[in-house]
Protein backbone atom coordinates (compact mmCIF):
# COMPACT_ATOMS: atom_id res chain seq x y z
CA UNK A 1 0.00 0.00 0.00
CA UNK A 2 1.48 3.21 -0.91
CA UNK A 3 2.48 5.51 1.97
CA UNK A 4 -0.62 7.89 3.34
CA UNK A 5 0.08 11.41 2.40
CA UNK A 6 -0.10 14.11 5.35
CA UNK A 7 -3.07 15.68 3.92
CA UNK A 8 -5.49 12.82 2.13
CA UNK A 9 -7.80 10.36 3.51
CA UNK A 10 -6.35 6.72 2.72
CA UNK A 11 -9.33 4.90 0.34
CA UNK A 12 -9.92 1.23 -0.12
CA UNK A 13 -12.28 0.39 -3.38
CA UNK A 14 -13.18 -2.69 -3.11
CA UNK A 15 -14.97 -4.52 -6.16
CA UNK A 16 -14.26 -7.79 -8.49
CA UNK A 17 -14.29 -5.97 -11.60
CA UNK A 18 -10.67 -4.48 -12.24
CA UNK A 19 -12.19 -1.80 -14.87
CA UNK A 20 -14.88 -0.46 -12.19
CA UNK A 21 -12.53 -0.47 -9.31
CA UNK A 22 -9.80 1.65 -11.52
CA UNK A 23 -12.40 4.00 -12.51
CA UNK A 24 -13.53 4.74 -8.91
CA UNK A 25 -9.92 5.39 -8.25
CA UNK A 26 -9.21 7.86 -11.14
CA UNK A 27 -11.78 9.65 -9.68
CA UNK A 28 -10.61 9.74 -6.06
CA UNK A 29 -6.89 10.17 -6.98
CA UNK A 30 -6.61 13.64 -6.97
CA UNK A 31 -8.43 14.06 -3.08
CA UNK A 32 -7.71 10.50 -1.82
CA UNK A 33 -4.84 8.21 -1.32
CA UNK A 34 -6.36 5.13 -2.82
CA UNK A 35 -5.61 1.43 -2.83
CA UNK A 36 -7.85 -1.20 -4.79
CA UNK A 37 -8.65 -4.53 -4.07
CA UNK A 38 -9.98 -6.44 -6.65
CA UNK A 39 -12.31 -9.16 -4.36
CA UNK A 40 -13.61 -9.81 -0.82
CA UNK A 41 -9.82 -11.64 -0.07
CA UNK A 42 -8.06 -9.12 -1.29
CA UNK A 43 -10.11 -6.54 0.53
CA UNK A 44 -8.82 -8.08 4.06
CA UNK A 45 -5.67 -9.03 3.13
CA UNK A 46 -5.12 -5.01 2.21
CA UNK A 47 -7.07 -3.80 5.46
CA UNK A 48 -4.59 -6.71 7.47
CA UNK A 49 -1.62 -5.61 5.77
CA UNK A 50 -1.45 -1.73 6.96
CA UNK A 51 -1.02 -0.71 10.54
CA UNK A 52 -4.26 2.22 10.22
CA UNK A 53 -7.24 1.27 8.26
CA UNK A 54 -8.07 3.01 5.66
CA UNK A 55 -10.65 5.75 6.15
CA UNK A 56 -13.29 4.88 4.57
CA UNK A 57 -13.53 1.82 2.61
CA UNK A 58 -16.25 1.83 -1.09
CA UNK A 59 -17.48 -2.39 -1.39
CA UNK A 60 -19.35 -3.53 -4.17
CA UNK A 61 -21.82 -5.57 -2.81
CA UNK A 62 -22.22 -8.34 -5.91
CA UNK A 63 -18.81 -10.10 -5.54
CA UNK A 64 -17.60 -13.94 -6.19
CA UNK A 65 -16.05 -15.74 -3.25
CA UNK A 66 -16.39 -13.18 -0.09
CA UNK A 67 -19.41 -11.03 -1.27
CA UNK A 68 -19.67 -7.43 -0.35
CA UNK A 69 -21.67 -7.76 2.76
CA UNK A 70 -19.46 -10.85 4.05
CA UNK A 71 -16.61 -8.21 3.85
CA UNK A 72 -18.45 -5.27 5.66
CA UNK A 73 -19.35 -8.09 8.54
CA UNK A 74 -15.41 -9.08 9.38
CA UNK A 75 -14.03 -4.90 9.01
CA UNK A 76 -17.25 -4.81 12.03
CA UNK A 77 -16.09 -7.56 13.48
CA UNK A 78 -12.62 -6.28 14.19
CA UNK A 79 -13.21 -3.30 15.04
CA UNK A 80 -11.76 -0.63 12.81
CA UNK A 81 -12.19 2.39 12.43
CA UNK A 82 -13.08 3.22 9.69
CA UNK A 83 -15.90 3.85 7.57
CA UNK A 84 -18.03 1.94 5.11
CA UNK A 85 -19.66 2.74 1.85
CA UNK A 86 -21.42 0.55 -0.07
CA UNK A 87 -21.23 1.26 -4.00
CA UNK A 88 -23.33 -0.98 -6.09
CA UNK A 89 -25.44 -1.88 -8.43
CA UNK A 90 -27.50 -4.20 -6.70
CA UNK A 91 -30.78 -2.67 -5.61
CA UNK A 92 -31.48 -2.48 -1.87
CA UNK A 93 -34.03 -4.48 -0.76
CA UNK A 94 -35.44 -5.51 3.37
CA UNK A 95 -31.66 -7.54 3.63
CA UNK A 96 -29.95 -3.67 4.06
CA UNK A 97 -31.86 -3.22 7.44
CA UNK A 98 -29.03 -5.50 8.82
CA UNK A 99 -25.92 -4.17 7.10
CA UNK A 100 -23.57 -2.21 9.22
CA UNK A 101 -22.68 -0.21 6.45
CA UNK A 102 -22.40 4.11 6.86
CA UNK A 103 -23.54 4.65 3.27
CA UNK A 104 -25.05 3.38 0.21
CA UNK A 105 -24.72 4.69 -3.53
CA UNK A 106 -26.68 3.24 -5.91
CA UNK A 107 -24.28 2.57 -9.81
CA UNK A 108 -23.94 4.32 -11.91
CA UNK A 109 -22.47 6.94 -8.85
CA UNK A 110 -21.06 10.55 -10.40
CA UNK A 111 -17.77 11.96 -9.70
CA UNK A 112 -18.60 14.36 -7.43
CA UNK A 113 -21.14 12.71 -5.58
CA UNK A 114 -18.51 10.27 -5.09
CA UNK A 115 -15.91 12.65 -3.58
CA UNK A 116 -18.69 14.25 -1.70
CA UNK A 117 -19.45 11.19 0.59
CA UNK A 118 -15.95 10.17 1.08
CA UNK A 119 -15.67 13.55 2.21
CA UNK A 120 -18.57 13.27 4.67
CA UNK A 121 -17.62 9.84 6.19
CA UNK A 122 -14.22 11.59 6.48
CA UNK A 123 -15.43 14.22 8.64
CA UNK A 124 -17.42 11.67 10.55
CA UNK A 125 -14.49 9.86 11.65
CA UNK A 126 -12.71 12.16 12.50
CA UNK A 127 -15.16 13.12 15.09
CA UNK A 128 -15.41 9.25 16.22
CA UNK A 129 -11.59 9.69 16.07
CA UNK A 130 -11.47 13.22 18.11
CA UNK A 131 -13.71 11.63 20.82
CA UNK A 132 -11.37 8.81 21.45
CA UNK A 133 -8.61 11.10 21.29
CA UNK A 134 -10.09 13.49 23.77
CA UNK A 135 -11.15 10.61 26.33
CA UNK A 136 -7.48 9.05 25.62
CA UNK A 137 -5.48 12.81 26.35
CA UNK A 138 -7.76 13.43 29.34
CA UNK A 139 -6.42 10.15 30.71
CA UNK A 140 -3.02 10.72 29.64
CA UNK A 141 -2.69 14.20 30.75
CA UNK A 142 -4.45 13.81 34.35
CA UNK A 143 -1.71 11.34 35.05
CA UNK A 144 1.10 12.71 33.42
CA UNK A 145 -0.05 16.15 35.71
CA UNK A 146 0.05 13.29 39.47
CA UNK A 147 3.33 11.42 38.68
CA UNK A 148 6.69 12.00 38.14
CA UNK A 149 7.99 11.39 34.92
CA UNK A 150 10.64 8.46 35.80
CA UNK A 151 8.23 6.60 37.21
CA UNK A 152 6.01 6.72 33.87
CA UNK A 153 8.88 6.22 31.83
CA UNK A 154 9.07 2.59 32.67
CA UNK A 155 5.01 2.39 32.13
CA UNK A 156 4.07 -0.16 29.59
CA UNK A 157 0.07 0.73 30.04
CA UNK A 158 0.92 4.45 29.63
CA UNK A 159 3.57 4.39 26.41
CA UNK A 160 0.65 2.28 24.76
CA UNK A 161 -1.40 5.11 25.40
CA UNK A 162 0.61 8.03 24.27
CA UNK A 163 1.31 6.17 21.25
CA UNK A 164 -2.38 5.56 20.77
CA UNK A 165 -2.82 9.54 21.87
CA UNK A 166 -0.63 10.36 18.79
CA UNK A 167 -2.07 8.22 16.18
CA UNK A 168 -5.41 9.69 17.25
CA UNK A 169 -4.37 13.23 16.73
CA UNK A 170 -2.66 12.58 13.46
CA UNK A 171 -5.40 10.87 11.80
CA UNK A 172 -7.59 13.68 13.38
CA UNK A 173 -5.69 15.87 11.68
CA UNK A 174 -5.30 14.90 8.20
CA UNK A 175 -8.77 14.35 7.87
CA UNK A 176 -10.70 17.24 9.52
CA UNK A 177 -9.85 20.64 7.86
CA UNK A 178 -10.03 22.49 11.36
CA UNK A 179 -8.63 20.05 13.58
CA UNK A 180 -5.93 22.45 15.37
CA UNK A 181 -8.63 24.35 16.40
CA UNK A 182 -10.43 21.20 18.14
CA UNK A 183 -7.45 20.50 19.62
CA UNK A 184 -6.12 23.88 20.72
CA UNK A 185 -10.03 24.16 22.51
CA UNK A 186 -9.33 21.35 24.52
CA UNK A 187 -6.35 21.76 25.33
CA UNK A 188 -8.03 25.35 26.21
CA UNK A 189 -10.03 24.09 29.61
CA UNK A 190 -8.30 23.78 32.65
CA UNK A 191 -8.94 20.05 34.01
CA UNK A 192 -6.09 19.93 37.30
CA UNK A 193 -7.89 21.74 39.94
CA UNK A 194 -5.46 23.39 42.72
CA UNK B 1 -65.79 -6.59 -35.29
CA UNK B 2 -66.03 -2.71 -33.77
CA UNK B 3 -62.44 -1.89 -33.45
CA UNK B 4 -60.34 1.34 -31.53
CA UNK B 5 -60.43 3.49 -34.90
CA UNK B 6 -63.94 4.13 -34.43
CA UNK B 7 -64.03 5.63 -31.21
CA UNK B 8 -67.65 6.93 -32.26
CA UNK B 9 -69.13 3.50 -32.84
CA UNK B 10 -68.01 2.51 -29.56
CA UNK B 11 -69.51 5.55 -27.80
CA UNK B 12 -66.71 6.24 -25.97
CA UNK B 13 -64.25 8.85 -26.21
CA UNK B 14 -60.75 7.80 -25.15
CA UNK B 15 -57.69 8.49 -26.33
CA UNK B 16 -55.14 5.48 -26.07
CA UNK B 17 -56.19 3.06 -29.15
CA UNK B 18 -56.72 -0.34 -28.11
CA UNK B 19 -55.40 -1.38 -31.62
CA UNK B 20 -51.84 -0.18 -30.56
CA UNK B 21 -51.94 -2.38 -27.48
CA UNK B 22 -50.43 -5.93 -28.15
CA UNK B 23 -52.01 -7.88 -25.22
CA UNK B 24 -56.36 -8.19 -25.26
CA UNK B 25 -58.36 -5.45 -24.28
CA UNK B 26 -61.82 -4.11 -25.51
CA UNK B 27 -64.00 -0.96 -23.81
CA UNK B 28 -67.25 -1.54 -22.22
CA UNK B 29 -70.36 0.42 -21.18
CA UNK B 30 -72.64 -0.31 -18.29
CA UNK B 31 -76.16 -0.06 -19.52
CA UNK B 32 -79.23 -1.30 -17.53
CA UNK B 33 -76.93 -2.91 -14.91
CA UNK B 34 -75.11 -4.72 -17.69
CA UNK B 35 -71.70 -4.10 -18.74
CA UNK B 36 -71.71 -4.70 -22.33
CA UNK B 37 -68.24 -4.80 -24.22
CA UNK B 38 -68.51 -2.34 -27.49
CA UNK B 39 -65.45 -2.74 -29.12
CA UNK B 40 -61.90 -4.57 -28.73
CA UNK B 41 -58.98 -5.11 -30.41
CA UNK B 42 -57.44 -8.45 -32.29
CA UNK B 43 -56.10 -10.08 -29.78
CA UNK B 44 -59.17 -9.82 -27.68
CA UNK B 45 -61.38 -11.39 -30.41
CA UNK B 46 -58.45 -13.96 -30.87
CA UNK B 47 -58.52 -15.02 -27.27
CA UNK B 48 -62.06 -14.45 -26.56
CA UNK B 49 -64.24 -15.05 -29.70
CA UNK B 50 -66.52 -12.28 -29.08
CA UNK B 51 -70.39 -12.61 -30.68
CA UNK B 52 -71.46 -10.14 -32.92
CA UNK B 53 -70.56 -6.18 -32.59
CA UNK B 54 -71.76 -6.59 -28.98
CA UNK B 55 -70.97 -8.86 -26.09
CA UNK B 56 -71.58 -8.68 -22.22
CA UNK B 57 -69.05 -8.90 -20.53
CA UNK B 58 -70.60 -11.82 -18.81
CA UNK B 59 -70.57 -13.84 -21.52
CA UNK B 60 -66.49 -13.23 -22.40
CA UNK B 61 -66.18 -13.91 -18.83
CA UNK B 62 -67.50 -16.83 -18.33
CA UNK B 63 -65.09 -18.37 -20.46
CA UNK B 64 -62.26 -17.73 -18.51
CA UNK B 65 -63.44 -17.35 -14.79
CA UNK B 66 -65.82 -18.69 -12.32
CA UNK B 67 -66.32 -15.16 -10.84
CA UNK B 68 -67.75 -13.90 -13.80
CA UNK B 69 -71.05 -12.97 -11.85
CA UNK B 70 -69.04 -10.90 -9.36
CA UNK B 71 -67.01 -8.79 -11.68
CA UNK B 72 -69.61 -7.52 -13.74
CA UNK B 73 -71.59 -6.72 -10.36
CA UNK B 74 -68.71 -4.49 -9.42
CA UNK B 75 -68.10 -3.48 -12.74
CA UNK B 76 -72.03 -2.45 -12.81
CA UNK B 77 -71.58 -0.76 -9.60
CA UNK B 78 -68.72 1.08 -11.10
CA UNK B 79 -65.76 -0.54 -9.64
CA UNK B 80 -63.25 -2.13 -11.17
CA UNK B 81 -61.97 -5.50 -10.79
CA UNK B 82 -59.14 -7.77 -11.51
CA UNK B 83 -59.01 -11.29 -11.73
CA UNK B 84 -56.45 -14.49 -12.40
CA UNK B 85 -56.75 -16.05 -15.74
CA UNK B 86 -54.97 -18.15 -17.77
CA UNK B 87 -53.58 -17.50 -20.61
CA UNK B 88 -53.13 -19.91 -23.99
CA UNK B 89 -49.42 -20.86 -23.40
CA UNK B 90 -50.61 -21.59 -19.61
CA UNK B 91 -49.11 -18.96 -18.23
CA UNK B 92 -50.97 -16.59 -15.61
CA UNK B 93 -52.00 -13.38 -16.81
CA UNK B 94 -54.15 -10.65 -15.03
CA UNK B 95 -57.59 -9.53 -16.12
CA UNK B 96 -58.37 -6.18 -15.05
CA UNK B 97 -61.43 -4.23 -15.88
CA UNK B 98 -61.41 -0.58 -15.24
CA UNK B 99 -63.82 1.92 -14.53
CA UNK B 100 -65.33 5.30 -14.55
CA UNK B 101 -68.36 6.87 -13.62
CA UNK B 102 -69.12 9.88 -16.23
CA UNK B 103 -72.19 11.18 -14.30
CA UNK B 104 -75.00 9.49 -16.94
CA UNK B 105 -73.10 6.02 -17.46
CA UNK B 106 -70.35 3.81 -16.41
CA UNK B 107 -68.00 2.93 -18.68
CA UNK B 108 -64.61 0.84 -18.80
CA UNK B 109 -61.45 -0.55 -20.26
CA UNK B 110 -60.82 -4.39 -19.90
CA UNK B 111 -57.58 -5.39 -20.71
CA UNK B 112 -55.40 -8.71 -19.83
CA UNK B 113 -51.78 -8.67 -18.89
CA UNK B 114 -49.37 -11.13 -18.87
CA UNK B 115 -48.47 -11.14 -14.70
CA UNK B 116 -45.16 -9.49 -14.05
CA UNK B 117 -43.43 -11.42 -11.21
CA UNK B 118 -39.82 -11.92 -9.53
CA UNK B 119 -39.18 -13.07 -13.55
CA UNK B 120 -39.19 -9.54 -15.43
CA UNK B 121 -37.74 -8.13 -12.09
CA UNK B 122 -34.69 -10.11 -11.42
CA UNK B 123 -34.10 -9.70 -15.78
CA UNK B 124 -34.24 -6.03 -15.10
CA UNK B 125 -31.86 -5.92 -12.09
CA UNK B 126 -29.32 -7.98 -13.35
CA UNK B 127 -29.51 -6.08 -16.81
CA UNK B 128 -29.29 -2.75 -15.68
CA UNK B 129 -26.37 -4.04 -13.07
CA UNK B 130 -24.88 -5.94 -15.75
CA UNK B 131 -25.11 -2.53 -18.02
CA UNK B 132 -24.24 0.41 -14.30
CA UNK B 133 -20.93 -1.16 -14.40
CA UNK B 134 -19.83 -0.53 -17.68
CA UNK B 135 -21.57 3.09 -17.40
CA UNK B 136 -19.58 3.79 -14.36
CA UNK B 137 -15.89 3.03 -16.25
CA UNK B 138 -16.96 4.91 -19.01
CA UNK B 139 -18.23 7.90 -17.69
CA UNK B 140 -14.97 8.06 -15.00
CA UNK B 141 -12.64 7.67 -18.16
CA UNK B 142 -14.79 10.24 -20.12
CA UNK B 143 -14.09 12.47 -17.13
CA UNK B 144 -10.85 12.43 -17.31
CA UNK B 145 -10.07 12.76 -21.07
CA UNK B 146 -12.90 15.79 -20.52
CA UNK B 147 -10.64 17.73 -17.94
CA UNK B 148 -8.83 20.85 -19.86
CA UNK B 149 -10.15 19.71 -22.85
CA UNK B 150 -12.92 21.83 -25.61
CA UNK B 151 -13.71 18.37 -27.76
CA UNK B 152 -17.18 18.84 -28.64
CA UNK B 153 -17.08 14.93 -29.54
CA UNK B 154 -16.48 14.53 -25.36
CA UNK B 155 -19.92 16.70 -25.01
CA UNK B 156 -21.81 14.17 -27.14
CA UNK B 157 -20.37 11.24 -25.29
CA UNK B 158 -21.74 12.93 -22.00
CA UNK B 159 -25.09 13.05 -23.32
CA UNK B 160 -25.16 9.26 -24.85
CA UNK B 161 -23.98 8.49 -21.37
CA UNK B 162 -27.06 10.42 -19.65
CA UNK B 163 -29.44 8.76 -22.01
CA UNK B 164 -28.08 4.98 -21.05
CA UNK B 165 -28.34 6.14 -16.98
CA UNK B 166 -32.23 7.27 -18.33
CA UNK B 167 -32.68 3.77 -20.66
CA UNK B 168 -31.94 2.04 -17.46
CA UNK B 169 -34.19 4.17 -15.51
CA UNK B 170 -37.34 3.81 -17.37
CA UNK B 171 -36.62 -0.51 -18.00
CA UNK B 172 -36.43 -0.66 -14.20
CA UNK B 173 -40.09 1.31 -14.06
CA UNK B 174 -41.52 -0.36 -16.50
CA UNK B 175 -40.32 -3.89 -14.88
CA UNK B 176 -42.10 -2.98 -11.44
CA UNK B 177 -45.30 -4.05 -10.92
CA UNK B 178 -48.58 -3.42 -8.44
CA UNK B 179 -46.93 -4.53 -5.22
CA UNK B 180 -43.50 -2.11 -5.80
CA UNK B 181 -46.49 1.12 -5.13
CA UNK B 182 -46.73 2.16 -1.54
CA UNK B 183 -49.67 4.12 -1.46
CA UNK B 184 -50.40 7.21 0.99
CA UNK B 185 -53.79 8.37 1.49
CA UNK B 186 -53.06 12.80 1.25
CA UNK B 187 -50.52 13.00 -1.18
CA UNK B 188 -50.54 16.91 -2.47
CA UNK B 189 -50.06 16.74 -6.20
CA UNK B 190 -48.94 20.81 -6.31
CA UNK B 191 -45.93 19.79 -3.85
CA UNK B 192 -45.47 16.43 -6.06
CA UNK B 193 -45.35 17.98 -9.27
CA UNK B 194 -43.05 21.13 -7.92
CA UNK B 195 -40.69 18.44 -6.61
CA UNK B 196 -40.21 16.82 -9.92
CA UNK B 197 -40.16 20.38 -11.46
CA UNK B 198 -36.74 20.90 -9.92
CA UNK B 199 -35.11 17.47 -10.96
CA UNK B 200 -35.79 17.92 -14.56
CA UNK B 201 -33.50 20.09 -16.62
CA UNK B 202 -36.48 22.57 -17.26
CA UNK B 203 -34.44 25.64 -19.03
CA UNK B 204 -36.33 28.39 -19.98
CA UNK B 205 -39.81 26.58 -19.71
CA UNK B 206 -41.78 27.87 -16.97
CA UNK B 207 -44.42 25.74 -14.48
CA UNK B 208 -47.61 26.96 -12.81
CA UNK B 209 -49.58 25.15 -10.76
CA UNK B 210 -53.32 26.16 -10.28
CA UNK B 211 -55.22 23.72 -7.23
CA UNK B 212 -54.77 20.73 -8.27
CA UNK B 213 -56.06 18.07 -5.67
CA UNK B 214 -54.24 17.95 -2.10
CA UNK B 215 -54.83 15.10 -1.02
CA UNK B 216 -54.77 12.32 -3.04
CA UNK B 217 -54.30 8.17 -2.91
CA UNK B 218 -51.06 7.91 -4.78
CA UNK B 219 -47.61 5.89 -4.29
CA UNK B 220 -45.59 9.13 -3.96
CA UNK B 221 -42.11 8.07 -5.67
CA UNK B 222 -44.16 6.97 -9.01
CA UNK B 223 -46.61 10.28 -8.75
CA UNK B 224 -43.09 11.87 -8.87
CA UNK B 225 -42.03 10.13 -11.89
CA UNK B 226 -45.03 10.26 -13.30
CA UNK B 227 -44.40 14.14 -13.36
CA UNK B 228 -40.60 14.06 -14.59
CA UNK B 229 -41.83 12.44 -17.54
CA UNK B 230 -44.47 14.78 -18.66
CA UNK B 231 -42.22 17.75 -17.67
CA UNK B 232 -39.26 16.30 -19.51
CA UNK B 233 -41.15 15.35 -22.53
CA UNK B 234 -43.17 18.82 -22.60
CA UNK B 235 -39.64 20.86 -21.75
CA UNK B 236 -38.31 18.82 -24.98
CA UNK B 237 -40.68 18.83 -27.48
CA UNK B 238 -43.12 21.35 -26.43
CA UNK B 239 -42.30 24.48 -28.32
CA UNK B 240 -38.86 24.99 -29.22
CA UNK B 241 -38.55 23.61 -32.82
CA UNK B 242 -34.77 23.04 -32.04
CA UNK B 243 -33.62 19.36 -32.42
CA UNK B 244 -30.49 20.24 -30.02
CA UNK B 245 -32.52 20.69 -27.58
CA UNK B 246 -34.96 17.61 -27.64
CA UNK B 247 -34.93 14.96 -25.20
CA UNK B 248 -32.95 11.77 -25.09
CA UNK B 249 -36.33 9.80 -24.06
CA UNK B 250 -39.46 9.98 -25.92
CA UNK B 251 -42.17 12.10 -26.45
CA UNK B 252 -44.90 13.26 -28.28
CA UNK B 253 -43.81 14.82 -31.85
CA UNK B 254 -45.09 18.31 -31.28
CA UNK B 255 -45.55 20.09 -34.74
CA UNK B 256 -43.37 23.41 -33.92
CA UNK B 257 -43.50 27.27 -35.13
CA UNK B 258 -42.13 29.01 -32.90
CA UNK B 259 -38.98 29.06 -30.39
CA UNK B 260 -40.45 30.43 -27.22
CA UNK B 261 -40.21 29.01 -23.87
CA UNK B 262 -42.63 26.31 -23.22
CA UNK B 263 -45.36 27.08 -20.49
CA UNK B 264 -46.20 24.07 -18.48
CA UNK B 265 -49.79 24.12 -15.90
CA UNK B 266 -51.05 21.72 -13.68
CA UNK B 267 -54.66 21.83 -12.47
CA UNK B 268 -57.64 20.46 -11.41
CA UNK B 269 -59.42 17.90 -13.36
CA UNK B 270 -62.73 16.16 -13.04
CA UNK B 271 -62.27 13.85 -10.22
CA UNK B 272 -58.46 14.84 -11.23
CA UNK B 273 -55.14 16.51 -12.40
CA UNK B 274 -54.20 17.60 -15.68
CA UNK B 275 -50.76 18.51 -17.23
CA UNK B 276 -50.99 20.70 -20.06
CA UNK B 277 -48.49 22.87 -22.53
CA UNK B 278 -48.85 25.86 -24.40
CA UNK B 279 -46.88 23.85 -27.16
CA UNK B 280 -47.33 24.31 -30.82
CA UNK B 281 -49.43 21.16 -30.77
CA UNK B 282 -49.67 17.58 -31.68
CA UNK B 283 -49.04 15.85 -34.71
CA UNK B 284 -52.23 14.09 -34.98
CA UNK B 285 -51.19 11.25 -36.78
CA UNK B 286 -48.81 10.72 -33.61
CA UNK B 287 -51.34 11.08 -31.24
CA UNK B 288 -52.60 7.39 -31.11
CA UNK B 289 -49.10 6.03 -30.61
CA UNK B 290 -47.67 8.27 -27.81
CA UNK B 291 -48.05 5.60 -24.96
CA UNK B 292 -46.92 2.75 -27.11
CA UNK B 293 -43.48 0.93 -25.66
CA UNK B 294 -40.97 2.19 -28.07
CA UNK B 295 -42.66 4.58 -29.73
CA UNK B 296 -40.34 7.84 -29.74
CA UNK B 297 -41.40 11.50 -31.16
CA UNK B 298 -37.69 11.45 -32.62
CA UNK B 299 -35.09 9.47 -33.82
CA UNK B 300 -32.76 9.43 -30.30
CA UNK B 301 -35.64 8.69 -28.18
CA UNK B 302 -36.10 5.68 -26.21
CA UNK B 303 -40.18 5.26 -26.35
CA UNK B 304 -40.27 4.34 -22.87
CA UNK B 305 -41.25 7.88 -20.76
CA UNK B 306 -44.64 8.04 -22.01
CA UNK B 307 -44.98 4.68 -21.44
CA UNK B 308 -44.25 5.18 -18.16
CA UNK B 309 -46.95 7.75 -18.09
CA UNK B 310 -49.49 5.49 -18.27
CA UNK B 311 -48.36 2.65 -16.60
CA UNK B 312 -48.30 4.30 -13.87
CA UNK B 313 -51.84 5.71 -14.42
CA UNK B 314 -53.00 1.99 -14.46
CA UNK B 315 -51.47 0.86 -11.73
CA UNK B 316 -52.98 3.82 -9.89
CA UNK B 317 -56.47 2.61 -11.30
CA UNK B 318 -56.61 6.21 -13.30
CA UNK B 319 -57.63 6.63 -16.78
CA UNK B 320 -55.06 9.07 -18.94
CA UNK B 321 -56.21 11.27 -21.99
CA UNK B 322 -54.39 13.18 -24.03
CA UNK B 323 -56.15 15.88 -25.92
CA UNK B 324 -55.30 19.28 -27.63
CA UNK B 325 -55.49 22.54 -25.23
CA UNK B 326 -55.25 25.30 -26.59
CA UNK B 327 -52.98 24.21 -29.23
CA UNK B 328 -50.53 22.55 -26.76
CA UNK B 329 -50.94 18.91 -25.09
CA UNK B 330 -52.62 17.86 -22.11
CA UNK B 331 -52.92 14.57 -20.18
CA UNK B 332 -55.47 14.38 -18.11
CA UNK B 333 -55.85 12.05 -15.09
CA UNK B 334 -59.16 10.95 -13.70
CA UNK B 335 -60.36 8.20 -11.06
CA UNK B 336 -58.07 9.78 -8.91
CA UNK B 337 -59.27 8.97 -5.33
CA UNK B 338 -59.43 11.87 -2.79
CA UNK B 339 -57.55 10.65 0.29
CA UNK B 340 -60.09 12.24 2.19
CA UNK B 341 -62.94 10.39 1.14
CA UNK B 342 -61.34 7.40 2.63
Amino acid sequence: MAELRADEPSVLIVDDEKRVADAYALRLKDVADVTVAYGGEAALDAVEAVETPPDVVLIDRHMPGLSGDEVLGELRDVGLATRAVMVTAVDPDLAVLDLPFDDYLCKPVERDDLRAVVDQQCRVLAYELLGEYFAVESKRAVIESELRPERLADHDEFAVMTERRARLRARVERLHPEAEALFERFDGVDREGY
Amino acid sequence: MPTESDDEACGLDETIPLGAVPEPSARLVVREETPVVTCWNQPFADRFDPAGDETRLRDVLNAVTADSAAVCSSVAAGESAEVTVERPDARDATLRVQTRDDGDRVVGWLFVTPRTGPGIDTVASTLSHDLRNPLDVAKAHLEAASEGSTDPHLGQVAEAHDRMEQIIRNVLALARDEEALSMSPDVDVERVAREAWAAVETGDASLSVADPPSAVEADTDSLRRLFENLFRNSVEHGSTNSRDTRSPDDGVNHVSTEDEPVEIRVGAAADGFFVADDGAGIDATEQSHVFDPGYAGDTDGTGLGLTIVARIARLHGWTVTLTQDDGGARFEFRGVTDGRDG
